[in-house]
Order: structure tokens, then C-alpha cells, then sequence
């Protein structure tokens, strides 16, 4: 039996793998884990070396992105900022997925009770506002930092997720294998569990995805405004922050950094979209 | 001889899919003799509706594409005209209504409205004179209040209403040809017979050729002069309709015609066609029909099979029932 | 209809309402005692006493909070930490600044934005459309600081042919807008072409092809006003966050607006600066939803007449 649902969980990776964005996405994916978690064997340099005589250096063979403007190599601090914004995003994700799916799972079966509609107007209230500004109200009220940053934008990200969980639930719900599942009587706690949560997970894991995008946009941002990660830390954001001043002579300090968060965003939203194409297929071929 | 409107020859389309080409018709042959009714059965996918989309050049290409054949209207080949005639044709001479009227009608427009474009576009006449004729229609289509109806949106009519809405549109501006695709199969008995017996009456007041495409048999029994049997992409059989249904020869039409449940006799079980559909993608080389066919021979399997004339207007596509 | 109208204003004011409290519980959990701040190194402690009375923080939350609700009412937002000045002072003219930004940026977007979906929608699966959704997809993945930079760097700084700040002159508002709306183009180009793709293999855009209507008709009298139809949504909600400050765009051009006094009263953590922001932001927001919500009613039939 366990052999046979390896089996298919290999099908359906094949099957996925297929799909153009799922693979290009994934790869771009990897290769920013891949450089999180080598981070310390692939830094040619230590990314906090202040060498004040190679100040704001365009790339050359030594500093391969150039050095910004404590002459630190740019290359290496980008190495070590994959940690830093991948560790935010994923702990993001997991604050927000694990609050959005008890509170979208629970608003999404009771559809139209009371709990139901206390859950949507809270969360029309947060989502009032856009989740940089949530997010940075709430740094504004905590104080910056690696920890408070990855509350704050996971509290913004709270509203949205539990909104997606419920649409899945909703549209699972009205299958009617669940109302065969309830006119067996299964438990309502295991319907949740067995049935609706697995169907569900398509949706979900799809917004899961596109959000850590996101979170890498969100966290560089707050940082880059400073009211996230601080120096001297090698975030994306500072980077671009740190050479905003010198736009005229050394325009690759902001470049490169800015670059990177770029990258790695369109992985994930390559990723995403990919998902999003997988599991809706949309063109609905008539024939006959 | 009466004047043949509709004349389609060997007619043979592709669809290019990422799953592989799909042969949805493999030389189809139809004649539709004017004022007449013709009927068009066969399962989901043989091709009956795909048929109708032909005529009206409303078949995606891509990926769609016409391999060979003709679609003769009135002595013109549609597939080979510019599509700004198609256009001038559409509505105009040629009108078709679909089969779930709540989609087929556009959401954010007036009853009204939509009928009124077609005859704003074909008739060249201002926005409020189309309104006013359509008015006319829904009386013609039997709608009980018809300048109420014309100020209504789509959603808050009934499946029957919906249906006459579309009935009106596609009559507005008096075609030759009314093609319905499954056109009752969303509605309820009773609605689809009042539909029905609406179309009827329309085409003997008005000399409206008819070509119904449905899966109905008791449809095509009630409403048709001629009907054609469709099965995987070809028509296995035509003709005169009670020629066809006393004297079938192939034995798809057999079998169609021995699952109808026949309330008199007592049967224990069901009659079925054995097999299961078949796939577009990966056609056999003989006879499309032979892997499901009860009285198939070797030759089936090897060669497919031509049409063949029996009697004056019955045609058969079978090595086992063409006169040899 | 009116019950609709009524239904959502409701709403919107219990929104409101929550997001007054969420305000206000925000300030209430902050660390640190505003009073010794206020008072300054040379109060003794019978002046913060009496400071702390004045200001009402000797009595329970709730009277605070109804206190504040009272004050905010009446547009009071008490006084800058900062600047010592009344709040609102400050917040007019900057609120007039982002307005211009937001529908400058709004205008750029909707019609790059729009018109380039449609596009995308009308060619599915050919080159211009593989083009232009990767050119989408790109806008939308590039943060916003770093575009505003690139466009600075590029046209005010190396070629000198735009301001790189303030808002005084028609040219400062280049720079801004394309930034903001190169992000809002390209998302409203994902949005619209996914709409329309779904609208266009709908039935009744097969029916209006059937009755020989010209393409053009087809696609924008039946197709587009469906597409629509989610398309107004994310602009209204873009043009309701804008109008609350494009944070970012605001702090590196110093456009003098709402969303650079937030980040600045966050920062020396000005607090009824802050408060009065974020309200304002909430009302321009709640505002732009609800007119958005009100214009489906004319364009969606099925809301206009309720069954």
C-alpha cells in the first residue's frame, strides 16, 4: 500500500516536472537554496571585511561584483543574504499558513456562522491595509530585527492565506464526496483531516508559493526603509539602501543586490504560476 | 430534384493537441434538402456537434484544421470564403442556437439587447427600431410579456424563457438555415417539448430549414424528416427517417435503436452497445466501428469501409449491410 | 440596489470601526512610557503626574480609547511628537501630494496596464503574447525600491533629464508614476489577460460570433465588460493603497506625501503623527471599496437586480 502512493506521488512529480514553469521555477528555487546552505563554502571573501581601500570598486576579478562602500565584496554578501531572506520567507510562510489554515479550515467548513463571520471581518480589517504598511506598523510599535521582521510580515500574510484556505475548503465542501463522507458518518474532525484538507491542498500550496516571493519583496523592502534587518547584517535590502548615495559613481552597489531580490522573486513567481497552471487546467477543449 | 441547401462532402477535420491530433471528422457526407428537417444522433464525440461548428466556421483554427471537404451552402464552399463574408452570413442566413441557454447569453446585456444585434448588424436599423422588432419575436416565440422581457437580463429568466430568447435571436433576421446543437438537452421534458413543437410550427410558417444535432432518439423520431447517424467522425448511415428507424442497416443505428427501452415488452436486461468510446487520438485502420460491432468480419478490420446507396435515399457506410 | 448600498456601507463603517481599535490597541501595547518622553529629562515627578493625568493615561483603556475615538472624531489628532504642531496641520497638504501621485500612477498603469493585457489575451499562445507576459511577470517581481533607483539612476542622475526630487514642477511626477506604475501595469496586465482568457472561452462569446458580429464588437462589447468585472477590483484596491502612500516610491523621490510621513513618524516614533496616517490611509482605502463596490452595480446586472 505504501508502495503504491510513492508510486503515484513519483507520477505526479514527473507529471509536474513537465510543466515548463514548474521546472524553471524550481530551478532558480534551488539554486537559492542551494546557495543559503552553502553559503559559508561558496563566500569568496568574509562578507563583514571592512577594507577601506577598496571602496565602492566596480567588479574585477577580485571582488567578481564590485565592493560597496566599506569595501566589502558585494558578491559574498549576497552569498550569505540568501540566508538571511530565504530563513524570513520560510518562517513567514509557516507563521502564516499554520494560523491561515486553522482559522481558513475552521471559517471555510462553518461557512455563514457566526465564527465564520467573525473571522472575515477581522480580517477585513487587516486587510485594509497593504502588508508593507501593516507590517511596518507593527516594526514601528516592536523595533527592527531578524525575528520581528519575520512576525511582522507573517502577521500581514495571516489575512490573505486565510482567506485562500477558505475558498479551498469552500469549493471542496460542495463536493459531494464529502457529503458521502458525512452520510457514513465520519467525524467531523476526520472529514477535516482525511477529505477536505488533502483536496484542498492544491490552492494552497500555490499561494504558499507565490507568497514566499513575497515575503522576500516585503523583507527587503522594510530593511531597504530601515526598519528591518539591521547593518551591519548582509541583507538585499541594505545592499540596495547602502548604495542609494552613490548611484553616480558606483551604480553597481544598489544594482547587483537589487538584482538578486528580483531573481529570486521570479522563481518563485514562475513557481507559482507554474503550480497555478498545473493544478487549474483552464481550456476546456468542446468536442462533439 | 428539390434544391440541396446544405451539401458537405468528405469532410475531414484535425485538432492539433498537446496529448497528440485528434481526428474529429473523417469524411463526413450530408445533404439537407430545403424546408426540410434533418436530424443528426450519435454519442458524445462523434463529432455531430463539431459538424454543425463546421458549417458556421466557428471551429477554432488553430488548432483546429480542415484536411479536406466541402460545406456547400447554396452552392458555395463556406470553408473556402473570406471570413468577412462568413460574417455576413452568420446570422443573416445561417443562425445556430446551443444547448445551455444560461451560458449561450451574455450576462451583462439586456434579452432585449442581444436580440436586437443581430438585426442592427444584418438589417442596418437603429437601436430602439431592433428593440421594438424583438419585442415582436418574443411574441412570435410565445414569451408572455414581451416588452417587459426585452428590459431582462439573462439570470432572471427560466431555462425555457432563456431558450425562446435564443430561438428569437437566431430567427431574427430570417435565415435559411437554423442549425441547434443540442438545443433542448438542458431543459426540462416539459419545456423541451414546448420547444419543440415552437420550432415546428416556426418552420412551417416560415419554410425554415431545420438541422437538430442531438443525442435524443425520441427528438429526431418526433421532429425530423431525414436523419443521419454519426459514429466516431463519420456518418455510418442516413436517409429518410422512417427508412432508417424500420430498416436500420448498420449495426450501430441496430443497436441505438435496440437500447431505446420498449415499454410493452418485458426485458430482464437493458440492451447495451458493448465496448466503450473510442479515442480520436489512436483511430483503428479498418472500420472505426468494428472493435464494438457484434457481426464484424476480417475485412472490417483491414479496410474502411465506402458509402454505399440503398434504395433512393438511404446510405450506408458497412462492408456487411451495402446490397453485396 | 438599495439594499446592496445599504449592506455595504455597513460594513464598511463595522471596518472602520475595527480598524480604530486596532490603532488604537496598537499604541496601547507599545513599550515604554510616552509620558517620560513627553515631558522631557527636567520633569520632576509630580510634573509627570500631572502630565499623565492631563492626558488622560491615569484612567481604564476603554475611557481612553473613547476618549481618543472622540478627539479623532472631531479630526483632532492631538499633537506631533515632533513637530509639536497639531497633527492635521501636516496631513492635508501631504494627503493632496499622494492624491496627485496615486491617480497620475493609477492613469499610467490602467492604460499600459489594460491595454497590454487585452492584447496578450486576443494573441493567447503566440509570440507577442509568451513576450509580453514574461515582460509582466518580470514588473511584478522587481521591488519597487530598486526600479525607482534604476529609473533615477538612469534619467535623473546620468542623463540629468529628470528632477530626482520634491514635487514641484509636471516633470517631478515622471519619474514617481512610472516606477508605481510599471509594478501596477504589470499586474493588472497578469490580471486582465487572465480574466479575459476565462471570459473568452465562455458560451455566449461563441453565440455573438454566431451572429456574424465583427471581431472587435465581440471582444470588447461582450467579452471585455465581463473581464471587467475583477479587473476593477484590483484597481480600485491598488488606487485605495496608493492613495494611503506609496511608502517606498515617496521615500526615494522625497514626494512630500502621506506615505513619507508615515515612514518618518515610524521611525522617530511619532505616534499621533502615526495614528493619523494609518487612519487616514484606512478611510481613503474603505472609500475607494466601497465607490469600486458601487461601480459593479453598474456594470454587473446580477447585483443591480437582487433577486
Amino acid at each position: 500500500m505504501a508502495m503504491a502512493s510513492a508510486n503515484r506521488s513519483l507520477v505526479l512529480l514527473r507529471k509536474m516536472l513537465r510543466n515548463k514553469s514548474i521546472l524553471f521555477g524550481l530551478i532558480v528555487v534551488s539554486a537559492l537554496v542551494l546557495m543559503a546552505v552553502l553559503a559559508d563554502r561558496l563566500m569568496p571573501h568574509d562578507p563583514l571585511k571592512i577594507d577601506l581601500e577598496k571602496r565602492l570598486q566596480p567588479p574585477s576579478s577580485e571582488h567578481l561584483l564590485g565592493a560597496d562602500s566599506l569595501g566589502r565584496d558585494i558578491l559574498s554578501r549576497i552569498i550569505l543574504g540568501s540566508r538571511v531572506s530565504l530563513g524570513i520567507a520560510l518562517g513567514v510562510v509557516l507563521l502564516s499558513l499554520t494560523v491561515g489554515i486553522i482559522l481558513g479550515t475552521f471559517s471555510g467548513y462553518f461557512m455563514g456562522s457566526w465564527l465564520d463571520e467573525a473571522v472575515m471581518r477581522v480580517m477585513d480589517i487587516l486587510m485594509v491595509f497593504p502588508g508593507v504598511l501593516l507590517a511596518m506598523v507593527l516594526l514601528g510599535v516592536t523595533g527592527p530585527g531578524f525575528l520581528n521582521l519575520t512576525i511582522a510580515i507573517g502577521v500581514a500574510s495571516i489575512a490573505p492565506f486565510t482567506r485562500v484556505v477558505r475558498g479551498g475548503v469552500i469549493s471542496v465542501k460542495e463536493n459531494m464526496y464529502v457529503e458521502a463522507a458525512r452520510a457514513v458518518g465520519e467525524s467531523t474532525q476526520s472529514i477535516i483531516l482525511r477529505t477536505i484538507l488533502p483536496n484542498a491542498l492544491a490552492p494552497i500550496l500555490t499561494y504558499a508559493t507565490l507568497r514566499m516571493g513575497v515575503a522576500v519583496l516585503y523583507a527587503s523592502t522594510l530593511s531597504f526603509l530601515g526598519l528591518g534587518i539591521q547593518p551591519p547584517n548582509p541583507e538585499w535590502g541594505i545592499m540596495v539602501s547602502d548604495g542609494r548615495e552613490f548611484l553616480r559613481v558606483a551604480p553597481h552597489v544598489s544594482t547587483f543586490p537589487g538584482l538578486v531580490i528580483s531573481m529570486a522573486v521570479l522563481g518563485f513567481n514562475i513557481l507559482g504560476d507554474g503550480l497555478n497552471d498545473f493544478f487549474n487546467p483552464r481550456v476546456r477543449e468542446r468536442r462533439g | 430534384m428539390a434544391a440541396m441547401l446544405l451539401e458537405i462532402s468528405d469532410l475531414r477535420l484535425v485538432f492539433h493537441t498537446p496529448q497528440g491530433i485528434v481526428h474529429a471528422l473523417n469524411g463526413v457526407n450530408l445533404t439537407l434538402e430545403k424546408g426540410k428537417v434533418l436530424g443528426i444522433v450519435g454519442e458524445t464525440g462523434c463529432g455531430k456537434s463539431v459538424t454543425g461548428l463546421s458549417i458556421m466556421r466557428l471551429v477554432p483554427c488553430p488548432p483546429g484544421r480542415y484536411v479536406s471537404g466541402e460545406v456547400l451552402f447554396e452552392g458555395n464552399d463556406l470553408l473556402k470564403l473570406p471570413i468577412t463574408e462568413i460574417r455576413d452570413l452568420r446570422g443573416r442566413e445561417i443562425a445556430m442556437i446551443f444547448q445551455d441557454p444560461m451560458t449561450s447569453l451574455n450576462p451583462v446585456l439586456s434579452a432585449g439587447d442581444q436580440v436586437a444585434e443581430a438585426m442592427q448588424l444584418h438589417q442596418h436599423i437603429g437601436r430602439r427600431e431592433a428593440i421594438m422588432k424583438a419585442a415582436e419575436l418574443f411574441e412570435n416565440v410565445k414569451m408572455p410579456d414581451p416588452q417587459e422581457m426585452t428590459l431582462r437580463y439573462p439570470h432572471q429568466l427560466s431555462g425555457g424563457m432563456q431558450q425562446r430568447v435564443m430561438i428569437a435571436m437566431a430567427l431574427s433576421c430570417k435565415p435559411k438555415l437554423l442549425i441547434a446543437d443540442e438545443a433542448t438537452s438542458a431543459l426540462d421534458v416539459t419545456i423541451q417539448a414546448q420547444v419543440l413543437s415552437l420550432m415546428r410550427e416556426l418552420k412551417n410558417k416560415t419554410g425554415l430549414t431545420l438541422l437538430l444535432i442531438t443525442h435524443d432518439m425520441g427528438v429526431v423520431a418526433e421532429m425530423c424528416d431525414d436523419v443521419a447517424v454519426m459514429y466516431a467522425g463519420s456518418v455510418v448511415e442516413s436517409g429518410d427517417l422512417s427508412e432508417v428507424f424500420n430498416k436500420p442497416l448498420h449495426p450501430y443505428t441496430r443497436g441505438l435503436l435496440n437500447c431505446i427501452p420498449k415499454p410493452h415488452v418485458k426485458e430482464e436486461k437493458l440492451p447495451t452497445i458493448g465496448g466503450s468510446v473510442i479515442d480520436l487520438i489512436n483511430l483503428p485502420s479498418g472500420c472505426a466501428f468494428e472493435p464494438r460491432c457484434a457481426e464484424s468480419q476480417d475485412i472490417c478490420r483491414k479496410e474502411t469501409p465506402t458509402e454505399a446507396f440503398v434504395g433512393r435515399s438511404h446510405r450506408v457506410r458497412c462492408f456487411l449491410n451495402s446490397g453485396s | 440596489m438599495l439594499p446592496f448600498v445599504r449592506r455595504r456601507l455597513l460594513l464598511s463603517l463595522l471596518t472602520l470601526f475595527g480598524v480604530t481599535v486596532l490603532v488604537f490597541l496598537a499604541t496601547q501595547i507599545i513599550p515604554g512610557d510616552p509620558t517620560l518622553l513627553l515631558a522631557g529629562p527636567y520633569a520632576t515627578k509630580e510634573d509627570i503626574e500631572a502630565l499623565r493625568v492631563y492626558l488622560g493615561l491615569d484612567k481604564p483603556p476603554i475611557v481612553q480609547y473613547l476618549m481618543w475615538l472622540s478627539r479623532v472624531l472631531r479630526a483632532d489628532f492631538g499633537t506631533s511628537w515632533a513637530t509639536r504642531m497639531p497633527v492635521v496641520y501636516e496631513i492635508a497638504p501631504r494627503w493632496v501630494n499622494t492624491f496627485a501621485l496615486a491617480i497620475t500612477a493609477t492613469l499610467v498603469a490602467t492604460v499600459i496596464g489594460l491595454g497590454t493585457g487585452i492584447f496578450s489575451a486576443t494573441r493567447r499562445d503566440t509570440i507577442p503574447d509568451h513576450l509580453s507576459r514574461i515582460v509582466a511577470l518580470l514588473g511584478v517581481s522587481m521591488p519597487l525600491f530598486w526600479t525607482g533607483l534604476l529609473l533615477m539612476a538612469l534619467f535623473a542622475v546620468r542623463l540629468g533629464w529628470l528632477p530626482t526630487s520634491g514635487n514641484e514642477t509636471p516633470l517631478h511626477y515622471v519619474l514617481p508614476s512610472l516606477t508605481l506604475g510599471i509594478y501596477y501595469a504589470a499586474l493588472l496586465s497578469r490580471t486582465t489577460r487572465a480574466s479575459m482568457v476565462e471570459i473568452m472561452s465562455m458560451d455566449y462569446v461563441r453565440t455573438a460570433r454566431a451572429k456574424g458580429l465583427p471581431e472587435s464588437v465581440v471582444i470588447f462589447k461582450h467579452a471585455l465588460r465581463n473581464a471587467l468585472i475583477p479587473v476593477i477590483t484590483v484597481i480600485g484596491i491598488q488606487f485605495g493603497y496608493l492613495l494611503g502612500g506609496a511608502v517606498v516610491v515617496e521615500t526615494i523621490f522625497r514626494w512630500p506625501g502621506i506615505g513619507s510621513l508615515m515612514i518618518n513618524s515610524i521611525l522617530t516614533r511619532d505616534f499621533p503623527m502615526m495614528q493619523a496616517a494609518i487612519m487616514v490611509f484606512a478611510l481613503s482605502v474603505l472609500f475607494v471599496s466601497l465607490v469600486v463596490d458601487l461601480l459593479y452595480a453598474v456594470v454587473d446586472p446580477k447585483i443591480r437586480y437582487e433577486t
